[in-house]
């Protein structure tokens, strides 16, 4: 028997129609809400896109104006501008606005805020179709921070003021914030070991705070913000970080923090960068000479690194992220640390660092590609060495250094920040503060264009006030202000 | 003997709630990618804003430094709907200052770290870069 296969179909009538005209109907609804979304979504991408091409172009109009701004302060006035991009290839402000290839519209507005200060408004606005338009509005102020301040006449300095203490307290280092100078002196001959003098008038410095006594010597000292930094003799806590935010109310109780540097009393130099603070001391059998303390809080003073060196540290002077010391070490006098890692500091190769004879490193200075190092006065040496460090942080073998004999033990050095001038504190007893001419220096002519001689004692300190443009000599009784000369 | 039974509706049921997912999903995506692109943009536009507010405290905080060797910082200005801080300025005297600064606009902020080797009798800048935290300032 054959099998015989029957198939039963039943249809409903029409089915087959229907059935397709709902499906495509909703296959097109579907297809339909996705294109739209897709074509809703591109939409969405070139606005954006605007607003992104437009936020760029308020930049760059700020940045053009700064342009302006840089090449001179004078360049700007009030009003509406554009920017464009002259013949020389430089930033020009042109018109009231600028159209950009692809149709946006870019203008700037300044307006004064004061002699040194503008606002200013950079605006993108754009009108492609009913649904792409808008703007974009960007503000920034443009100061006249690249001015530049005169340095006077160094060659012929004249006392501008003086505050005289008969009692001989031995003054040593001098720093100034603002209106007043802090001034540490040894207590062995009476002395308050830190004095506050108010030099809002420089001609008639005037003591603040007279009631503050320190308590033990000090030495160097640094202000930064409202906080001071003071190294003292005290043999537990050499640093002393004070609150200052009223140099009028200075007292024991404005004591923020303190940190102790192993030894007795041995820390002798200081340097800040930021919140680290350098400290330099006197050597040891027993502990570190160099020092990097974390200072963003005052009060809570940290170790951040130290290094072991031979010789202690009289100065420290940072430059470019290396510290030059002044040192006691005999094959050594100048000692060069990387001091980029605070937390591993590196002493550096240095072929020219060991000066004749063995004399300290007395007082150490660096800028403008060079480093002064004052020496203690010696039989066979000269004592003001001049290095070039133009080509590497380490000074090289001869033919450098240059050299000038002083005479005498130089314990200070400062310089005016255009590297003309340095300034000396001598134990010379005709010429406590010598003024030397640093490109003479380096062209190897006589380097000394003018002398101080005072009656109140040796030179001990001296520092240059770049913001008075007056240098401040410390003797054994007395701080001396000098001003350029005509 | 076959017997196919059609159960009427089914083929085209499944038809449309799997063309209908696709587009579902085609369409979520596209209005997600949307939302996310204009937040971009505006992110992009904050972020720009923001950036201009901290140069703008940098040169307000140099002109100050040079004015004022002793300016310690720690100023907020308030321009347009944004805001720029001037952190407390770091170093002392003329030379190695540190100035840092940050501007932020709608919930974005741009940092900038300036090195100034000395302040006068012009300021020469060592360092200005842009860094996501700063090394050499702290906020207190």
């Amino acid at each position: 028997m054959y099998g015989i296969t029957m198939r039963h179909h039943s249809f409903r009538s029409g089915f087959l129609l229907l059935d397709a005209l709902v499906g495509i109907t909703v296959f097109a609804f579907f297809v339909g809400i996705a294109g739209f979304s897709l074509l809703l979504s591109q939409q969405t991408a070139i606005r954006s896109g605007d607003r992104v091409r437009a936020s760029m172009l308020s930049e760059q109009a700020i940045e053009a104006v700064r342009s302006v701004r840089d090449a001179d302060f004078g360049n700007l006035a009030e009003g509406q501008y554009g920017v464009s991009i002259g013949t020389d290839g430089t930033w020009q402000l042109t018109g009231t606005g600028s159209l950009s290839e692809d149709g946006f519209v870019t203008s700037v507005q300044l307006q004064a805020l004061d002699d040194d200060q503008f606002e200013l408004t950079a605006t993108t606005t754009w009108t492609f179709d009913t649904a792409r338009f808008g703007s974009v509005i960007l503000t920034a102020h443009l100061a006249n921070w690249r001015k530049e301040k005169e340095i006077g006449n160094w060659a012929a300095p004249v006392l501008d003021g003086a505050f005289v203490d008969t009692s001989n307290p031995l003054f040593n280092a001098v720093t100034i914030m603002g209106e007043y100078a802090f001034v540490t002196s040894e207590i062995s001959s009476g002395g308050a070991g830190l004095y506050v003098l108010d030099i809002s008038n420089p001609a008639l410095p005037i003591r603040v705070s007279d009631g503050f006594s320190l308590g033990v010597s000090g030495y160097e000292l640094i202000v930064s913000g409202n906080v001071l930094f003071v190294l003292t003799g005290d043999d537990a806590n050499e640093v002393r970080a004070y609150n200052i935010s009223d140099p009028n109310l200075l007292s024991s109780d404005q004591l923020l923090g303190t940190y102790n540097i192993p030894g007795v009393g041995r820390a002798r130099s200081l340097a800040l960068f930021g919140t680290t603070l350098y400290v330099g001391a006197q050597e040891s059998t027993t502990g570190a000479e160099f020092y990097a303390l974390d200072v963003s809080a005052p009060a809570q003073i940290s170790l951040m690194g130290f290094l072991d060196i031979e010789g202690g540290v009289l100065d420290v002077a940072l430059y470019e992220g290396y510290a030059y010391l002044g040192s006691t070490q005999d094959v050594g006098e100048l000692v060069v640390i990387d001091v980029f890692d605070p937390q591993d500091m590196v002493v550096m190769e240095c072929g020219g660092c060991n000066l004749t004879d063995v004399p300290d490193g007395q007082a150490v200075g660096a800028f403008n590609g060079i480093v002064l190092l004052g020496r203690s006065i010696g039989d066979f040496i000269q004592e003001l060495v001049l290095f070039s460090i133009a080509e590497g942080p380490a000074p090289a073998p001869p033919p450098q250094p240059k050299y000038y004999g002083v005479d005498a033990n130089v314990n200070g050095l400062a310089w005016e920040p255009t590297g003309t001038y340095a300034f000396l504190a001598t134990d010379d007893g005709d010429q406590e503060l010598q003024v030397i001419d640093i490109n003479r220096f380096q062209t190897d002519q006589f380097p000394r264009v003018a002398s101080v001689d005072t009656t109140t004692g040796n030179g001990r300190s001296v520092t240059y006030d770049a913001f008075r443009d007056r240098v401040f000599l410390t003797t054994n009784g007395a701080v001396l202000l000098y001003a350029p000369g005509p | 003997m076959k017997r196919t039974q059609f159960r009427n509706g089914y083929t085209f049921l499944l038809s449309v709630l799997f063309v209908g997912a696709i587009a579902m999903t085609v369409t979520g995506t596209m209005v997600l990618l949307g939302w996310l692109t204009m937040r971009t943009s505006a992110t992009i536009e904050s972020s720009t804003q923001a950036f201009e507010l901290a140069m703008t405290c940098a040169e307000r905080g140099l002109l100050s430094l040079f004015e004022d060797g002793g300016y310690g910082g720690y100023e907020e200005f308030s321009i347009g709907e944004g805001v720029c801080d001037i952190l407390p300025v770091g170093g002392a005297g003329n030379e190695n200052r540190t100035l840092c600064v940050e501007g932020t606009k709608g919930g974005v902020t741009r940092r900038l770290e300036i090195v100034v080797q000395r302040v006068l009798p012009s300021i020469r800048i060592l360092s200005w870069q842009e860094v996501d935290m700063f090394t050499f300032c702290t906020y207190n």
